[in-house]
């Protein structure tokens, strides 16, 4: 799988949710396991819903950014691939960028 | 008192969000949900409870079944059946920290939108397109040959499916509509 113009159209700007989605799963994780590491991230601010979670985990899964790595107890593990790092360090420079105008903004 | 009820309702494909509004009234009136086929619902006694109900159409959560009813679990969402295509799922209002919904953002909710356009609008068209226009034109070439009259037997079954037709895509553009507006 590659950066394609369809990753780019489908990823780049990217949801929260999938911004979050693709930060945890740098370590393996299953879906429930995100939903509560988003909520420590955000203080309780970000509760993704099993419905969003879910269609981006296999959305994400069928693009090729994200792997399926094994089962526990019915909770499948997924981690980002390669194509995965790629799409998440360019929202990354992104959002730093978005970010470094704010603060010039402000002051 | 009767403990049991089965109340017949018909909602279309596009119409998931009236069919969620319409359990929650029941529930909401002491009825829970147990049993649901195409447009027969069957209902149960309980204590009157704001519960949100919520229709997932996923094909994917469907073949995966496990998996997809797993996480739903852990997120307090208690999935109550299947029926043409949707999961329905419920989660009492006590349970949640502000509003809930199975959804959390503009995407995933046009996501399902477009699941549901792929997995029944597009082989309701062709359907559409392979069977009951080709009978339309014929019925019409034929009284145009001089058959006695139009054939009515014939034309009011297609006229209703017409119209139904009619309905689910005036539907369909208004839930889009509505949809984007949520954005």
């Amino acid at each position: 799988m590659v950066l394609d113009a369809h990753i780019r159209k489908v990823y780049i700007p990217m949801t929260e949710t999938g911004f979050y989605i693709l930060l945890c799963l740098r370590t393996e994780m299953h879906g429930y396991s995100i939903v509560r590491r988003v909520e420590e991230l955000t203080d309780g601010e970000i509760r993704l819903s099993p419905g969003t979670m879910y269609g981006s985990l296999s959305k994400m899964e069928k693009d090729g950014l994200i792997r399926f790595v094994r089962e526990e107890e019915k909770r499948k593990l997924y981690v980002i691939t390669p194509l995965g790092e790629e799409v998440l360090s360019l929202e990354m420079r992104r959002i730093e960028r978005l970010y470094r105008n704010m603060m010039e903004a402000r002051t | 008192m009767k403990d049991q009820k089965t109340a017949f309702r018909y909602f279309t494909i596009m119409e998931y969000e009236k069919e969620q509004k319409w359990l929650e009234q029941q529930h909401r009136e002491g009825w829970r949900l147990t049993d649901a086929k195409v447009c027969v619902y069957r209902f149960e006694r309980c204590k009157p409870e704001e519960v949100v109900y919520q229709l997932d159409y996923s094909e994917d959560g469907r073949a995966r079944r496990e998996e997809y009813l797993q996480l739903f679990r852990d997120c307090g969402w208690e999935h109550v059946l299947d029926n043409v295509g949707y999961s329905y799922f419920r989660k009492p209002k006590s349970q949640m920290q502000g509003d809930e919904e199975i959804f959390c953002d503009m995407e995933s909710r046009m996501d399902m939108f477009r699941r549901i356009l792929r997995g029944r609008m597009i082989p309701l068209l062709v359907l559409f397109f392979c069977i009951f226009l080709p009978a339309i034109a014929m019925e019409i070439l034929a009284t145009a040959e001089g058959s006695p009259a139009l054939n009515l037997t014939w034309l009011i079954p297609l006229g209703v499916v017409l119209a139904l037709y009619g309905l689910v895509f005036a539907q369909l553009v208004v839930q889009y509509q509505n949809l984007k507006k949520k954005r």
